[in-house]
This record gives C-alpha cells, sequence and structure tokens, in this order.
C-alpha cells in the first residue's frame, strides 16, 4: 500500500496528536514537541514514495519521530533547540480543580524532567515501550538491536526513572 | 539455589521472556520469597511508570495542533522536492555522492565486470532520487547483521564513502537512514534505482561486496568482458 499525496492531509490529521504527545515525552518539551512534530510530517512527505506498506503508517511515522530526534539530538550536541518558524505554544492555563490534579500535574512535570535526564538510547525504549506500547522484539526490530540490548536499557531506564522520583518524594 | 537476576525478572514482568524462560523463572519463584517480592516491586514500578508517562504524554493535548501548520508548510512542493533541495544546498555532500556513483562505475569498468547494479546507480543519478543528508556520526553497528543471518539490505543515504582496493569492499564511512529507515528492505526495491543501497554481514564486516550483494538480490551474475 502507498500513500498517495491526497491523503496526506488526513494522514496529518490523524496522526499528528499521537506523535505530538511522543514527541513531548521524548524531547520533554513542548516547544521541541512542536517543532519535532512538524519536521516529522515534512520528513514523511517528502519521503512518501519509501513508504511500501510493510509497516503501519504510525510505525513508520513513529520511525522518522525517532530518527529525526536522533538526528537532532546528535547534531545539535544533545541540546535540543529546534527553528521553530511559527508561532510558539502558548500553555494553556487550566487552573486545577483539585489537589489530586495537581499532584497528578507535579508527577508529570517530575516524570518529564526524570525522562529528560536518560541517555537518549533509554528514554527512546522508555517511551516506545510504556506510551508506544511496543514489545521488546518491536522495539529491537526499529532500533536494530539484539533484544538483550533492548532488555538491558529498558531495565536500567526504569530503575533511574524510579529512583530520580524516588529522591523527589514519589 | 541461585536467584534471577533483576533484569530477567524485570522482562518477566513486562511479559517478555520466552516460554522456556518463563518455566524457569515461575519454578525459582515458586520456591524463593525475596524473588517473588523484588517482581511485586517490579511489578508496582512498571505499572506506575506506564500510567505516570501516559499521563504526562496527555499534556501534549493542550498544545495547539501542527496540521494546518503542517499542511501550510508542505503545500506546493511535490514529494522528494525537499530531499533534492536540500542536497543541492550541501554542495559537499552532493560532490560526495557523485563522487560515489563515479567511483562505483569506474570500479566496475576496470574489474572488468558488467552489471545491473551500475545500471540501477546510473538511474539513481538521473532520478536524482539520492538523498544527502547532514553529516551525522558513523555507527557502524547498525548496519551490522546477525552473524550467520542472511544480509539485509537497507535503504540508506550516503555521505561518504570510499572504495577500499584491499578488502574490495565500499566502506561508508558517513550515513543517514532513509526516513523508513527502521524497515529493512529485504527484496530488490520495487522501483528500479530508487535508491542506493548497502547491506551488513554482520559485525566483522559491515558493508558487503557488490558480487554479494548482487547474489543476495538475485541480479545478473558479473560476467568478464572480451
Amino acid at each position: 500500500m502507498k500513500i498517495l499525496k491526497r491523503d496526506f492531509p488526513r494522514i496529518v490529521k490523524e496522526y499528528e496528536p499521537r506523535i505530538r504527545r511522543a514527541a513531548y515525552l521524548l524531547t520533554g518539551s513542548a516547544e521541541d514537541a512542536e517543532a519535532l512534530t512538524e519536521e516529522v510530517f515534512v520528513a514523511a512527505f517528502s519521503a512518501l514514495g519509501r513508504f511500501k506498506g510493510k509497516s503501519s503508517v504510525y510505525t513508520w511515522l513513529y520511525g522518522i519521530l525517532l530518527h529525526r530526534f536522533k538526528k537532532a539530538l546528535t547534531a545539535r550536541k544533545r541540546k535540543l533547540k529546534f527553528l521553530n518558524e511559527a508561532a510558539l505554544a502558548k500553555e494553556n492555563k487550566v487552573a486545577p480543580s483539585a489537589s489530586e490534579l495537581l499532584e497528578k500535574k507535579e508527577l508529570s512535570k517530575c516524570l518529564l524532567e526524570a525522562v529528560s535526564s536518560l541517555p537518549e538510547k533509554e528514554r527512546v525504549v522508555l517511551v516506545s515501550f510504556y506510551l508506544e506500547d511496543l514489545s521488546y522484539k518491536e522495539m529491537a526490530r526499529m532500533l536494530k538491536c539484539p533484544i538483550g540490548t533492548i532488555k538491558s536499557r529498558l531495565f536500567y531506564a526504569k530503575a533511574r526513572v524510579r529512583e530520580n522520583l524516588k529522591s523527589r518524594g514519589f | 539455589m541461585r536467584c534471577i537476576c533483576e533484569e530477567d525478572l524485570s522482562a518477566y514482568a513486562d511479559g517478555e521472556v520466552s516460554e522456556e524462560e518463563k518455566a524457569r523463572i515461575e519454578v525459582h519463584l515458586s520456591e524463593c520469597d525475596q524473588c517473588r517480592k523484588m517482581l511485586a516491586r517490579l511489578k508496582r514500578t512498571s505499572e506506575f511508570l506506564k500510567a505516570a508517562i501516559n499521563d504526562a504524554a496527555q499534556e501534549a493535548d493542550a498544545l495547539p495542533d501542527a496540521t494546518s501548520r503542517i499542511l501550510a508548510k508542505i503545500s506546493g512542493i511535490r514529494p522528494g522536492e525537499l530531499v533534492w533541495r536540500r542536497m543541492l544546498m550541501r554542495p559537499i555532500a552532493l560532490a560526495a555522492a557523485i563522487l560515489i556513483i563515479i567511483s562505483l562505475s569506474l570500479v566496475g569498468f576496470f574489474a572488468g565486470r558488467h552489471f545491473i547494479f551500475k545500471e540501477k546507480l546510473t538511474e539513481v543519478k538521473t532520478r536524482r532520487d539520492v538523498e544527502v543528508a547532514p553529516p551525522v556520526p558513523s555507527e557502524p553497528e547498525i548496519f551490522a547483521g546477525a552473524p550467520g543471518e542472511p544480509p539485509v539490505i537497507y535503504v540508506g543515504i550516503i555521505d561518504a564513502a570510499r572504495y577500499d582496493e584491499k578488502a574490495k569492499m565500499f566502506l561508508i564511512t558517513e550515513f543517514d537512514l532513509s526516513a523508513d529507515f527502521f524497515e529493512p528492505v529485504k527484496a530488490p526495491p520495487e522501483e528500479k534505482g530508487e535508491a542506493l543501497f548497502f547491506t551488513g554481514l554482520g559485525k566483522d564486516r559491515p558493508f558487503a561486496t557488490l558480487d554479494e550483494i548482487m547474489k543476495y538480490l538475485e541480479l545478473e551474475e558479473p560476467r568478464k568482458e572480451g
């Protein structure tokens, strides 16, 4: 199955929120997530002919996301600063209505920081496993490394995040 | 009685061990209180992380939808055009790509061989499908197939390469993977000459010889000229 140019707007509409979520977790920043999301779809569009339907459209896009994320980290010496031509995101200022919500927000903030402090390779497996529900096998195939490596990276990622959150009182 | 290592137990908690491994772990768990406790802790961590990560990801829903921005950005450009434009912007990389194509042809000529691969590369050149991306550090292990397994052909983007006379092998010194890099192409591309491709044959030999590539792709056997 190939993707036709005319189908692309539908694909953007359908998958943009999911890619944005994953980008947000990977980069740990709203600005970078937006810029990265945009980059993913522009890259996908420019490589439409290469999609041969051997994986799902989302898997393809997610692969591009991981690739772009890695490139950004490498190229910018692990400092994510994308050139974002679009207007920067304005954080939604929704007042928390309950203390539970506040706590949740605080946890999310700390979690993002903990995830962002992980080495890139561990961050990718953590997000792929917990957010994208990819199996070890799928990750190994996507990241081109042995399953044992995935197992080890994920184990250390979990342990580091757990310790990080624990030290912050969670 | 040897305890299960935490890493294995963690994979077990994720439901990611083989049947054989699972049986071994379960036998041990039935006898070891310490490991059962560790498993319970690992499971709690996993459940907690799953919920927390998904909650955190939902915050991204509050960010503005990028659809209209993306569509505005790509309107007026044809698929593939960006690639070519980017290539033109990088004269060094463009020169490297041309050099590779020329050297591939020259090597083919001097080796006295006629091969389809060369033709494919010519098509690539004329189709302007060679993407040249900004250089990234080489990580040959990415291309290394498991020893003993059939070679995996990746569609890739070559930034720089040299032909090693001694090894009779193309060594790609800088490369990038194509957008669908995670999808190893195990068969010849459907469309001829759609991209350059190269192959990994194991950690010791990240890149194969042309003969090997051709043999794998079941291309026409090289024949001696004259």
